[in-house]
């Protein structure tokens, strides 16, 4: 697909007629060039692009849950249909890293927005805190 | 630097003929026609009405409606002039979408509006032709607000680095641990 043609890779160029920066204002290989032109590699990306990170997502989760019924009941190395399964996927190893630690937000299926600006309110409050912080 | 009512900017009480400029070219540009991505299709579509740019009165009736968080209140009325320029956008979360997005939606983005820009440098231009010594003044001004336009999302961006390093590091930790007793997945 064209590039002008995808929803998000896109927008800088279908912004380019009402923007007042430029393509070349926005340097190479910048973070600003990587927000604007929608280039971030998201946590689902990485996982696609890296295979083995599956797994460590998996072992992660399982250590960071104690209950017996989750250690009995769920197998050490990840099942190869875990994409088949809709917790296992959106929940677990496509979660957000940073959002898996708050557990009252039932979707923590990561996407790009999220390392730019969200609803989650519990992502606001942790930044205000590191931003108090620094 | 002396305003347009003679006196300092800071002393203005009312809106200046910059700040209506801007205003007007800024709900004038939400309501151009723009691309929009619907269906992997690329098609033409413009707004009837300001979605993003919102009064103060319409911004309350959306908090009241439970449309909007109540801190967007407070958001404009601690900076109308940011809100008027959407700067901070009315459009709640939930209604957000980057396929229609317009200009003024995608500004915490770094997007910063063509239009916008050129009203101030129409004003630069006519500080220029009557007062030589205001217009390096309104530039620096001009400046530190695109730098500061900018840097929002970098910020946020970095600061969200700091918060998920610890994250990496314990994955990049498993990773050096299953090398070091040669388990591969």
């Amino acid at each position: 697909m064209r590039q002008q043609y995808r929803p998000k890779q896109g927008l800088f160029l279908q912004m380019l007629p009402f923007n007042s920066i430029s393509a070349d204002q926005i340097e190479e290989e910048s973070v600003l060039r990587n927000i604007m032109k929608m280039t971030v590699t998201c946590w689902t990306h990485c996982i696609y692009r890296y295979p083995p990170l599956t797994h460590q997502a998996w072992s992660y989760w399982r250590e960071l849950h104690n209950e017996k019924l989750i250690l009995d009941s769920l197998l050490m190395s990840l099942h190869k249909n875990w994409k088949s399964n809709d917790f296992i996927s959106n929940s677990i190893i496509k979660a957000c890293p940073f959002c898996t630690l708050d557990n009252t937000n039932s979707e923590k299926k990561a996407t790009w927005s999220i390392y730019i600006f969200t609803a989650n309110q519990s992502i606001f409050r942790k930044l205000g805190n590191t931003v108090s912080k620094i | 630097m002396i305003g347009e009512f003679n006196c300092h900017l800071e002393d203005e009480v009312q809106s200046t003929t910059l700040q209506e400029n801007m205003v007007a070219a800024i709900k004038e540009t939400e309501l151009m026609e723009r691309p929009i991505v619907k269906s992997k299709h690329l098609i033409y579509e413009k707004r009837t009405n300001n979605v993003a740019i919102k009064t103060p009165h319409e911004v309350q009736m959306l908090v009241l409606l439970k449309r909007l968080p109540g801190t967007k209140m407070n958001e404009f009325h601690n900076f109308p002039l940011s809100a008027q320029l959407g700067f901070i956008h009315a459009i709640p979360e939930e209604a957000f979408s980057i396929d229609t997005a317009t200009i003024v939606d995608v500004g915490p983005l770094g997007y910063f509006p063509k239009k916008v820009f050129q009203a101030m440098q129409q004003y630069e231009r006519e500080l220029k032709r009557f007062n030589s010594a205001n217009d390096t003044e309104f530039r620096k001004l001009m400046d530190d607000l695109i730098a500061a336009f900018l840097y929002r999302p970098i910020t946020i961006q970095k600061v969200i680095h700091i918060l998920i390093a610890w994250h990496k590091e314990v994955l990049m930790e498993m990773q050096r641990n299953n090398n070091a007793n040669g388990i591969r997945w």
